[in-house]
């Protein structure tokens, strides 16, 4: 067993058990991963029907309240602060505390918060503010996205890991010293 | 925007996540390490082709219909941000610092170099 599978695993797009998960520390004598079933078409159907559903969510956000040009892109900012605090949440509180694994992480993980966040939305749009005359604004939005997203993210890895108790048998407990909050 | 256009975001959307997922496992199974190259393509990727596809918008004849289902559809659920940010966030909090930072940085700087390539390649269509 290598030294890097009781790590949490850094890919929330992908299963903990695929051995493609990149991991840390890196650990050199660790074979090469081995081909991964992903082609599941159960998988791929919990992860198409959460990608339509957090991409109408978004869409419909952006009807509401949309962005006019050369303006702050609250919307699209709002959309990936909270999705990224939500999937903190669930992967940390949620699918590392459990083994309900199965099809709800495909859903929901890289589903539903994948396709409801958008990265082309925000570098697009940050692009265009630049390209507009609104360097400020544009480096504010890309500031603000990338460490308010991080910082979204690492809060909710924070709740999750305080709101559920920590399975025994959890495949990715976090290591007691290491990662305790 | 009409029902037609909304179902076609819809199925955007249910194609794009896939794509994605299926994208990254593919880099992931290709590359060592820590860094999760696999969303780094995909983010990269998917904002060269929204740049593209909004230059094509503002220059050329494509709709507002046809950028809302590629672009917000495809391209929006094709990308992830939240993915992006938890990996960051994970990799600090494991106490890999650099790899935080490359990542994070390294994704909005080719992305930004990326979606302006996109935009550029989308002018050139008249």
């Amino acid at each position: 067993m290598n030294s890097g599978a009781s790590d949490p695993p850094i890919d929330p797009d992908l299963d903990p058990a695929d051995p493609a998960q990149p991991q840390f520390p890196i650990d050199p004598a660790r074979p090469a991963p081995i081909p991964f079933r992903r082609n599941n078409p159960v998988t791929l159907a919990c992860v198409a029907l959460g990608g339509m559903t957090g991409t109408v969510l978004r869409a419909l956000l952006g009807r509401i309240a949309p962005t006019p040009s050369g303006h702050f892109p609250f919307t699209t900012l709002g959309i990936n602060l909270t999705g990224s605090f939500v999937l903190g949440v669930l992967i940390a509180g949620v699918f590392e505390r459990s083994t309900i694994n199965g099809r709800w992480r495909p859903f929901l993980a890289t589903g539903v918060l994948g396709g409801y966040t958008t990265f082309s939305t925000f570098l697009v749009e940050a692009t265009q503010l630049g390209r507009h005359g609104r360097v400020g604004t544009a480096t504010l939005y890309v500031v603000v996205s990338l460490f308010g997203g991080v910082a979204a993210a690492w809060l909710g890895i924070l709740l999750g890991k305080s709101i559920s108790p920590v399975a025994p048998d959890a495949p990715h407990s976090t290591r007691p010293g290491k990662l305790a909050p | 925007m009409s029902v037609q256009v909304w179902i076609a975001v819809a199925i955007a959307g249910a194609i794009g996540a896939p794509l994605r997922y299926l994208l990254d496992g593919f880099v992931q199974d290709r590359v060592r390490g820590d860094l999760p190259w696999g969303t780094f393509v995909v983010n990269v990727s998917g904002s060269f082709v929204l740049g593209t596809l909004t230059g094509l918008s503002l220059h050329s004849g494509l709709s507002r219909s046809e950028l809302s289902i590629l672009g917000t559809g495809l391209c929006g659920a094709f990308t992830t941000f939240s993915t992006f940010s938890f990996e960051s966030a994970r990799l600090a909090d494991l106490g890999d610092w650099r790899g935080a930072a490359t990542n994070s940085f390294g994704s909005i700087i080719v992305g930004l170099v990326a979606a302006g390539l996109g935009l550029f390649v989308g002018s050139l269509v008249r």
